[in-house]
């Protein structure tokens, strides 16, 4: 096994090696329609030597959870309805919390769905994510209706997925790995070189767990240490990185096979430097837009939030680690440490698959005119030391344990803090005053890079998150497709950032909208009653 | 987390009512434990907004204090401490992170090998050169963790 210098100790979390990596349940759409209720409820996981306590996903038909959880499959026009239902009981509660202090963490148990990547409407019964559901009140539906070829701008072909997005509970929430694979089918499916290939959804976790197997209910501080995050007050914690809920699955592939991977980095805060020994990947998506060719890496960056979609080539006849490889992501303490997270066993018949050279031809930028410029700075507090409030806060109030700031401030429901037109093209310039590298998420439509401090990257590659530098600034181009409008977010996807001040508001007004007087923004209203409803 | 849900924390963590709670035991698995692992944000010390704050300790895992640091040193003072043993001390690089600090010195410590179920004890480092960084949520340079052990095996 490989470890970072700075590791300070081993995770504990050793694999039972040799298990085949497992198939995520799936729910596919038929006739254009998916409709089924989306359950998170408590199950207990076996994951390597130990038992996880944990809510999971589960579709109407199955029978029980799933971690991660199941896969959707779809196809751009395709309208999926599907109930959530909020079945969770309080679980990770610190030793000799009393009543009221269990009270005060209520809202990690409330929750809601994003589907990240879809180009859909972000409005209520959409994908809302100010929707907040409490435990045991009546499911609330969500309905997206994806692009379709019929709109001019399909919803690209390849990998997105979904995740609770309740502002202050999603990094609890995705260290209990609750998180599923959407799947659009369309055009990449149909190159015959890629049609036939064994096909892998595979779903990287970050499960932050204590000894009981239960993700702290409670406030989380950052550390250093393999396991980066302490809860106030303390609990021991560990840090599982798994595939499809496994530690260290083997994925068997024939010599000279090619097979298609796609891969979710579903972790609230670690990054995948993926490597495998002796094996290149074939890139051929970047968050579920497909390029127009393959292209060979020896290694993928893959920051929270996003997904690398690439085809592997069976090798000589032997068992290959997989590698999260070592990674300064600018948490304190160091680097993130290297850690295997699989193995892939080529052994069989030889085959020899041919290697596409040609894809499809990827969502074009529109020539149009930026019709705005914007600046958006990143930073963050993690000394303890400040009071609640924007970054010029003062005063002898309680003081948080962590603050992260756009542009200075936290995050506030009803502030509406960029106004943009759909149907036009804006360049936006992300200011990492950091080292932490923020990656950077926005809802419903993806951007390209155009400069990274200011010098061109001459790069056509689509995101719809993408990692700051340190102490620097990147420039995205955007395109707010002109038949989405509504009121919906952009953050940082490390979620412990997110939910300690890290996003903002972002209202779309549809074409035609006088921007030099737009119309205001309705408030959304402050949710209300708390705990859960009483069965 | 709300700032409504943090000032609540913050102000009421802690009444005293854990003795007559049960509790259960964590599954060990045969793995080394890991430890309880303490920030500048656990200090309890000349802190209004953390007092009557409970941490209880499960005997048989590991302690760990990490305070940022260098050019400021923190110093385990043992006779301001109770029920630990101080097990030594790492500068860990960690630069830009909080102003004024370039490291975090991870300190290692242990229950003392004597001590009960019902126990209470008390951890205190203390630097002479605090960072101004800190010096709400660390008044004075002194930090200090209250705990009382518990042994639910
Ligand atoms: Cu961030």
């Amino acid at each position: 096994m490989v470890l970072g210098a700075e590791t300070l100790a081993v995770s504990r979390a050793l694999a039972m090696p040799g298990e085949p990596l497992r198939t995520l349940p799936e729910l596919r759409s038929e006739n254009g329609r998916v409709r089924t209720q989306l359950i998170v409820q408590n199950a207990r996981f076996r994951v390597g030597d130990r038992t996880l306590h944990m809510p999971a996903y589960r579709f109407e038909h199955m029978a029980e959870g799933s971690l991660p959880g199941p896969t959707l499959r779809v196809k751009p026009g395709d309208r999926v309805d599907w109930d959530l239902a909020n079945l969770i009981t309080p679980t990770g509660i610190p030793d000799g919390a009393t009543p009221a202090q269990q009270a005060m963490f209520d809202q990690l148990d409330y929750t809601n769905v994003h589907v990240h990547g879809l180009q859909v409407s972000p409005g209520e019964n959409h994908d809302n994510v100010y929707q907040v559901l409490r435990p045991f009140c009546a499911p609330e539906r969500y309905t997206y209706d994806i692009p379709g070829p019929d709109t001019g701008r399909p919803q690209p072909s390849g990998m997105f997925w979904y995740h609770p997005h309740k502002h202050g509970s999603t990094s609890h929430q995705a260290w209990q790995g609750l998180s599923g694979a959407i799947i659009v089918e369309g055009e990449i499916d149909a190159v015959p070189e890629i049609r036939d290939l064994r096909e892998r959804v595979i779903i990287l976790n970050g499960l932050l767990v204590n000894p009981a197997g239960e993700v702290p209910r409670a406030a989380m501080v950052p550390n250093s240490g393999f396991s980066p995050f302490s809860p106030i007050p303390s609990q021991p914690t560990d840090m599982l990185l798994t595939m499809n809920g496994q530690l260290r699955p083997t994925i068997d592939i024939r010599p000279g096979e090619l097979q298609r991977w796609r891969v979710l980095n579903a972790a609230p805060h670690r990054f995948f430097w993926l490597n495998l020994d002796d094996h290149d990947f074939y890139q051929i998506g970047q968050d579920g837009i497909p390029f127009a060719s393959p292209r060979p890496v020896k290694r993928i960056l893959m920051a929270p939030g996003n997904r690398a979609e690439f085809l592997v080539r069976g090798g000589d006849p032997g068992s290959y680690a997989l590698h999260a490889d070592i990674y300064e992501q600018g948490h304190p303490g160091g680097a993130r440490p290297g850690w295997i997270i699989g193995s892939v066993e080529v052994g069989g018949a030889p085959r020899q698959d041919p290697m596409p050279t040609r894809l499809v031809a990827p969502p074009e930028m529109p020539d149009l005119p930026i019709a705005n410029r914007r600046e958006i700075r990143f930073k963050g507090e993690i000394s303890g030391n400040d009071p609640a409030g924007d970054q010029d806060a003062s005063g002898d109030g309680a003081l948080v344990p962590v603050k992260f700031y756009l542009d200075g401030k936290v995050f506030a429901l009803n502030r509406i803090d960029q106004k943009v037109l759909g149907g036009t093209v804006e360049e936006w310039t992300l200011i990492n005053e950091d080292v932490f590298q923020h990656p950077f998420h926005i809802h419903v439509n993806p951007f390209q890079v155009v400069a990274i401090n200011g010098q061109p990257t001459n790069d056509d590659t689509w995101w719809d998150v993408i990692a700051l530098p340190s102490k620097g600034a990147l420039t995205i181009r955007i395109y707010f497709r002109p038949d989405v409008s509504g009121k919906t977010v952009y953050h940082c996807h490390i979620l412990p950032h997110e939910d300690n001040g890290m996003m903002a508001n972002l209202f779309i007004y549809p074409p035609g909208t006088d921007m030099a007087n737009p119309p205001p923004v309705p408030d959304t209203p402050m949710p209300s009653g708390s705990g859960p409803c009483t069965i | 987390m709300t700032r409504l849900g943090l000032a609540l924390l913050l102000a009421s963590l802690g009444t005293g009512a854990f003795a007559e709670t049960r509790y259960l035991p964590w599954p060990e698995d045969g793995a080394a434990p890991r430890p309880y692992i303490f920030t500048q944000q656990h200090n309890v010390e000349n802190r209004p907004d953390a007092e009557g704050r409970v941490q209880l300790i499960r005997k048989g895992y590991p302690l760990q204090v990490q305070l940022p640091g260098n050019p400021a040193i923190w110093s385990f003072r043992a006779e301001e401490s109770e029920n630990v043993a101080y097990r030594g001390r790492t500068m860990v690089y960690s630069p830009n992170r909080i102003a004024g600090t370039e490291s975090l010195l991870v300190f290692d410590l242990e229950l003392s090998p004597e001590v009960r179920d019902g126990d209470e004890g008390r951890i205190t480092f203390t630097t002479d050169q605090l960072p101004s960084a800190l010096e709400r949520v660390v008044p004075g340079g002194v930090f200090v963790l209250r705990f009382t052990v518990i042994d639910p095996g």
